[in-house]
């Protein structure tokens, strides 16, 4: 019912507006005409074909050049502009590889490196007796431990020796 | 479709020419200005538009706010001679309201809620076009309209009553 009463309040505020008249206008309408059909150098309306298919080239041609130039721009940017230093030694080349060299060997000589066979003779005449001493501490170790605290062979890893396998 | 021809340039100036004023009021000093260049707009307008009172509603706000811009940039006198303005309306039919009473009351009112009362009001425009002019949705349209409409019922109701009061 109120929605009623307020739809009846716009409805006569509308009306008592619409009574009131805006001031006179004065237009020239002849005069509007007149202007509006005189031909102008901005009159709206399509392009002709050429002047588009112009503008669509030069528009291609234009992307193109400012990509071409965002490019070297770039490039521009990037190069390395400092002064060489007089003072600064020339890299060292790296050494060449021992596999590269016995490559190189082979392949001028045609004849393959003859591999040192095995030697019977012990550490210390090969001139390494670190590897001596370091096998009679492990031996020294090894019978030096209760041979009931070792634990038994079968989880021994296979990568262990015994006593007598060293000492053979 | 060909340009719009001369006798619907004619009746759309006698019909509706007071309400673009009005409407182009609102933003320039010299509405008269803004309605003629969007009529030439419109003549010079090939294919016309669908609805060309809408369009010309869309025009004439274009044309007001470049001449308000460009009247902004004028002096200072110039800007407070613009405030001694004219009433926006002749006269009221029921002949209780004056134009003046009116037309602050239009001034008071939200810059888009008194464009779609005008529009509705006095440029005859439908809601679907009042959309188009002024571009939200038709619910916030008929919203604002059906406010401003009651705000300002109100104000002339006060106003009404304070003049039989004083007689």
């Amino acid at each position: 019912m109120s929605e009623r009463r307020e739809g009846d309040d716009l409805d006569a505020v509308e009306a008592r507006l619409r009574g009131l008249r805006p001031r006179g206008v004065s237009l020239d309408v002849e005069a509007i005409l007149a202007a509006g059909l005189r031909p102008t150098t901005n009159a709206t309306g399509p392009l002709p074909r050429p002047r588009r298919l112009a503008l669509a080239v030069a528009s291609w041609l234009g992307g193109v050049a400012t990509g071409v130039a965002v490019t070297f721009l770039g490039l521009w940017l990037a190069a390395d502009r400092r002064p060489a230093t007089a003072d600064v030694p020339a890299p060292r080349p790296l050494p060449t590889p021992v596999s590269a060299v016995a490559t190189r060997a082979v392949a001028t000589s045609g004849e393959r490196p003859a591999w040192r066979p095995a030697s019977s003779e012990p550490p210390e005449a090969i001139g390494r007796p670190w590897l001596a001493d370091a096998l009679a501490a492990g031996v020294a170790q090894l019978a030096a431990t209760d041979p009931t605290q070792l634990r038994p062979a079968t989880e021994r890893s296979p990568w262990r020796i015994t006593l007598e396998e060293l000492q053979r | 479709m060909s340009r719009i021809d001369a006798d619907a340039v004619r009746e759309l100036v006698a019909a509706h020419g007071a309400g673009l004023v009005l409407y182009a009021r609102q933003w320039c000093r010299w509405p008269d200005d803004a309605v003629q260049e969007a009529f030439v707009d419109l003549v010079r307008l090939s294919p016309q538009p669908d609805r060309p009172l809408a369009w010309l509603f869309i025009a004439v706000r274009r044309r007001a706010l470049n001449l308000a811009r460009g009247e902004r940039r004028r002096a200072e006198r110039q800007r407070l001679a613009a405030e001694a303005r004219e009433p926006w309306f002749s006269d009221d039919a029921a002949g209780r309201l004056t134009t003046a009473e009116v037309t602050t009351f239009l001034e008071q009112l939200d810059p888009l809620d008194r464009e779609i009362v005008v529009a509705r009001i006095w440029g005859g425009l439908s809601f679907e076009e009042v959309v188009a002019v002024v571009d939200r949705p038709l619910s916030t349209v008929h919203r604002r309209y059906r406010l401003a409409l009651a705000w300002l019922g109100e104000r002339m109701n006060a106003d009404d009553t304070q003049a039989e009061v004083k007689r």
